[in-house]
């Protein structure tokens, strides 16, 4: 105790807790609102709930993908461990309370599972964005696969986004942007997502079916920034997703595709309407 | 900085459902303006405010001004509760990420208490149910707010809270829309309205007219 007085120090206390991002929902929350909100039901992401027998089944899958992406990034999985072991110190600051037995000796299983949902994450975005953002069919993956194709991902997409962004379930960014940097072969960049909006069909759209960049549209705030032809992407994703209500929600920015090509939609809410795509 | 660009997917998916927080320098009345509650919507309508969609999507976007009530489109859907249970607990959690959802659905919350508050404002396009019943709209509320502590109420939220209460205290405001919603709330009362009154005056006239020549010819 008289050792913890003496080292108590303000900016160190703050560097600590300016790390840390994903928290555990303390039990007393989840009893005043709904246990099982803040926890995943499908797929799990981080430590927290890893290894949860109702999530297991996905395990497989996870692992799938990553050998999938690895195989056609065509570079060693050493290289992908490396970048995630680079930065394993920051990852386990971001988790807080976090288990021991992610910890010291067992610092190897904590980095394997930081490459295996990362992968499986930069997996599931890339579809999401094939599948729901282009009409290209993806012949990466069996056409009767159970996760990947196209029928059985728009299935299950709207349970996976919903695991993304619950709060138990999170894995920091870095995360994906190492991975992603070794995917592509390019020293990771600190990127703008500005890809919001997770009704969307990702909070995080990358759009690197054939080139391999992150797409940044931001429909929300300004469309017209918007390259135009992801646009259309976009609408297409949102008449995917969800009902009707959601392009109203969003001012109706939407392209309808008619026979005499893409119309732009009536202005609504006093906005410009858009320039037609091509 | 780095915050700005995002920690994890919920985190990303907060900073768009905040959206741009408009500026506020604070009103200059002083603190009294400010309240912690406001009537729930079929009593404001009662006091003859009306309610309007505000043009942007942003939860920032409330404000009261000539007696109209601008809000936000609120979705409801399956998902909607677990979406700001986490949104809320991450705000909890998170000291960093300000508490912009917190505040919103405080707000949201007094408006509506009932099912019947749901059924008005859905009737005025401001709240659309796509999960069915409005029970469990209000439902969903009443988990939510226990999440939002005792939050600081000296914001714009605070104040547009102040500004629709000194409203409804005005008793003028009350009559008129009393006026309002029993005659001129359909056609048919309102012409009865009208008819009574031209009879009125033409008994008026009848008796004025009986009356007069009564005495004249004496």
């Amino acid at each position: 105790m008289e050792k913890m007085i003496e080292q108590a120090n303000p900016s160190v206390e703050r560097v600590r807790w300016n790390q840390r991002s994903i928290y555990r929902v303390p039990e007393f929350i989840k009893k005043m609102t709904r246990s099982d909100a803040y926890r995943p039901q499908f797929v799990s992401l981080g430590p927290y709930h890893h290894g949860e027998p109702h999530l297991l089944a996905m395990e497989e899958h996870k692992r799938r993908a990553l050998v999938h992406l690895v195989k056609r990034a065509g570079k060693p999985l050493a290289e992908f461990v490396a970048a995630i072991e680079q930065v394993v110190d920051e990852l386990q600051a971001a988790y807080g309370d976090l288990d021991d037995k992610w910890r010291g000796t067992n610092r190897s299983s904590f980095v394997e599972m930081m490459v295996t949902d990362g992968c499986f994450l930069l997996e599931s975005i890339r579809m999401a964005s094939i599948i729901l953002l282009t009409d290209e069919i993806d012949d990466d993956y069996a056409a009767n696969d159970p996760i990947f194709s196209k029928r059985s991902f728009l299935t299950l997409w709207l349970t996976m986004r919903n695991d993304m962004i619950a709060m138990e379930n999170q894995l920091p960014l870095v995360v994906l942007e190492r991975l992603f940097a070794v995917q592509c072969g390019r020293p990771p960049v600190r990127t703008l997502y500005l890809v919001r909006n997770m009704n969307l069909c990702s909070c995080y759209a990358m759009c690197h079916s054939k080139q391999q960049f992150f797409v940044p549209f931001n429909i929300r705030d300004s469309w017209i920034k918007i390259q135009q032809n992801s646009l259309f992407y976009v609408a297409r994703a949102l008449l995917y997703i969800r009902s009707v209500f959601s392009i109203e929600r969003w001012g109706g920015q939407l392209f309808c595709a008619t026979s005499s090509g893409v119309q732009p939609p009536r202005g609504r809410h006093g906005k410009q309407p858009g320039p037609p795509l091509p | 900085m780095e915050n700005n660009l995002g920690l994890h997917f919920l985190d990303i998916y907060h900073q768009s459902y905040c959206g741009t927080r408009p500026h506020w320098q604070g009103s200059d009345s002083g603190r009294s303006e400010y309240e912690r509650r406001t009537p729930c919507a079929v009593v404001l309508s009662e006091a003859g405010i009306k309610f309007k969609k505000s043009d942007t999507d942003n939860i920032h976007d409330i404000d009261f001004q000539n007696g109209v009530l601008t809000m936000p489109l609120f979705g409801f859907g399956d998902e909607t509760e677990m979406e700001l249970l986490n949104l809320m607990a991450f705000e909890w959690l998170h000291p960093d990420a300000g508490g912009d959802v917190v505040e919103y659905i405080d707000f949201v919350d007094k408006i509506i208490e009932s099912e019947k508050d749901v059924a008005l404002l859905s009737s005025k396009g401001m709240f659309v149910n796509m999960s069915g019943s409005d029970k469990k709209a209000v439902q969903m509320f009443n988990t939510l707010t226990k999440l939002t502590g005792s939050i600081n109420e000296d914001n714009r939220l605070g104040h547009v809270k102040g500004k629709v209460n000194a409203h409804c205290r005005k008793r003028r405001n009350k009559w008129r829309a009393n006026f309002v919603n029993t005659y001129l709330s359909n056609p048919w009362v309102f012409i009865s309205l009208v008819a009574a009154i031209v009879l009125l005056v033409a008994t008026l006239l009848q008796t004025i007219y009986t009356i007069v020549p009564f005495y004249t010819k004496g």
